[in-house]
């Protein structure tokens, strides 16, 4: 058990190396790998995740953090395809069209995918069209936008709108985030969710999966 | 009867004295040209339509001083960056110069004057000092670190923190240097400069990485411009609460700060020593309404401008989509709650 602590406080320190070491050792040692996962891996996003909800940590932590998860998940991914591991959710996450800020986007792929969701990132300076391309290919539970400028926002409230006109909006719930975007703002755009950091996303996400099993 | 000029009431703030009211200042940026009627390529490229946007957006909405804002990526492009200026969004990089960090060795700090882009931006400068009367023009410079995240791209930048400390040093040895070439020729146009650190806000670093890394550069750009009687103003966007200390620390002279950080934290820790100049929230020039606008310029009066040593301000450049109506509010609120 303290080998998988060791794994999430490498996590936490942002250090690749130590923990692409200790989880080979673990797998090694024939420790579960759903669990190095979750207790290891995971737990150590969680925690850092934590320390930057309350302003302990900071951008450059959670990228280090990042990077280190996925010295890991390296080794355990090809042992995780069939053990049975399905995700909790399938995102769809992408900076709008005209923004081509791609750090917090690329932060909370990494923490929605930790927390159990599959992500497919459409990257930067994406149209409504690429959007529009994977929703309407089926099995899309949020659709997630990220601005970090004033004058990309607007491109958020036409991409819900191309949505709304390819008649798949009301297939998806809608959340938005970046540095410009606010509470108020998603509610103005008609989008479902709003988190104001990658941490926050999880739990908005989660959410926003409840109330769309509720819909049905 | 108003007796007081635009520059008396800028003197007066700079003394720690008073004049009629608060001075005021729109960083206007993009939209400049958007109310002088020119396109983004116009604004980039023509000096001309540059420092006319600029004069336009002044007799429109008279400001107590300006600042030509040229373009952000101007610095990079002179060393080699593809800058894409698209039709209705601020410009944008294409490529990045240390892709490879061992280019660094291959970049050299050229002459200003020989480099297209800076000339235009250093005749945008003269022709926005003679071209708008009676307020006081200053320029900007990109500062070390926002220029090193622009040449090695600032994700990678933040590795390189973790992974080679030295090119990180070496880089920003390379940008200080250049920075005290750059703001000098500013300078030499006739106008004030302003260093502006767009990526030194913490919404994307962290305050070991501000004093391991930025620090040491910002005090010795500001002591190498103080021994020269050179003041130069420094900016940084976003939030900047957790660095404010160390970067007061590296005795700047006038700091301007972004609606995100909180302006009554820095006039408690600044004792009245720093000029301070910010930070109605941008996202108001867009969308704010006149109650929200009023409310959010008594706020920063209320907190900074006893003391006098503060310039009302913008918290950054204001959005593109800004709305005229909301510049009146801001001007109109800043008469009404500034009168000392």
């Amino acid at each position: 058990m303290s080998e998988l602590k060791l794994i999430s406080e490498g996590v936490v320190e942002g250090d690749a190396k130590k923990v692409g070491e200790l989880t080979k050792r673990a797998i090694d040692e024939g420790i579960d790998v759903v669990k190095i996962l979750d207790d290891g891996l995971i737990a150590g996003m969680e925690m850092i995740g934590e320390l930057f909800e309350r302003k302990e940590a900071f951008v450059p932590e959670l990228l280090l953090a990042a990077r280190a998860m996925r010295a890991g998940m390296e080794l355990l991914n090809p042992l995780l395809v069939g053990s049975g591991v399905k995700p909790i959710g399938k995102v769809v996450l992408g900076t709008v069209k005209g923004d081509v800020h791609n750090i917090g986007k690329d932060l909370v792929g990494i923490m929605l995918n930790c927390a159990g969701f599959e992500v497919i990132d459409v990257g930067v300076n994406a149209p409504p069209e690429k959007f529009i391309d994977i929703v309407s290919g089926g099995g899309i539970d949020i659709v997630g936008m990220s601005a970090l400028l004033t004058t990309s926002m607007p491109m958020m409230k036409t991409t819900i709108e191309a949505l709304d006109a390819a008649g798949l909006r009301k297939q998806v719930k809608i959340m938005i985030g970046g540095a410009v975007v606010t509470q108020d703002y998603a509610e103005s755009i008609g989008a479902d969710g709003y988190a104001s950091n990658a941490a926050e996303a999880v739990n908005k996400a989660k959410e926003l999966l409840k109330l769309k099993g509720d819909d049905k | 009867m108003n007796t007081f000029t635009a520059k008396d009431r800028i003197v007066a703030a700079l003394k720690g004295q008073y004049a009629d009211r608060v001075p005021v200042a729109v960083m206007f940026g993009l939209y400049a040209a958007k109310l002088a009627g020119f396109t983004t390529m116009e604004f980039f490229t023509s000096a001309e339509k540059h420092a006319e946007s600029h004069a336009i957006a002044c007799a429109m909405f008279p400001p107590d001083t300006i600042t030509v804002s040229g373009d952000i990526f101007l610095e990079a492009e002179a060393f080699g960056a593809q800058v894409e200026f698209p039709e209705d969004a601020p410009p944008h990089l294409k490529t990045l110069v240390l892709e490879n960090k061992a280019d660094l060795a291959k970049l050299n700090i050229p002459d200003p004057k020989k480099v297209t882009r800076l000339c235009w931006y250093l005749e945008a400068c003269e022709r926005a000092k003679t071209g708008i009367k009676g307020i006081p023009v200053s320029g900007a410079s990109a500062g070390p670190w926002t220029l090193a995240a622009d040449l090695r791209g600032l994700e990678k930048l933040i590795f390189d923190t973790t992974d080679d400390p030295d090119f990180v040093h070496k880089l920003m040895r390379f940008t200080t240097e250049w920075a005290k070439v750059w703001i000098a020729t500013v300078r030499d146009t006739g106008i004030g400069v302003g260093m502006g650190e767009a990526a030194a806000s913490c919404s994307v670093i962290s305050p070991k990485i501000y004093k391991t890394f930025i620090k040491p550069y910002h005090e010795e750009l500001l002591n190498y411009f103080k021994e020269r009687k050179l003041y130069i103003s420094l900016h940084i966007c976003g939030y900047i609460d957790p660095i404010m200390e160390d970067v007061l620390d590296t005795g700047v002279g006038m700091l301007s700060i972004d609606g995100p950080s909180s302006l009554k934290k820095l006039v408690e820790m600044s004792k009245g020593k720093v000029v301070i100049m910010g930070n109605v929230p941008t996202p108001l020039f867009a969308e704010g309404t006149r109650e929200q606008m009023e409310a959010a310029v008594k706020e920063c009066i209320d907190t900074a401008a006893k003391g006098s040593k503060y310039v009302l301000c913008s918290g950054c450049e204001i959005p593109f989509n800004s709305r005229k109506e909301n510049i009146s509010y801001f001007l109109e609120a800043a008469n009404k709650y500034g009168r000392y």
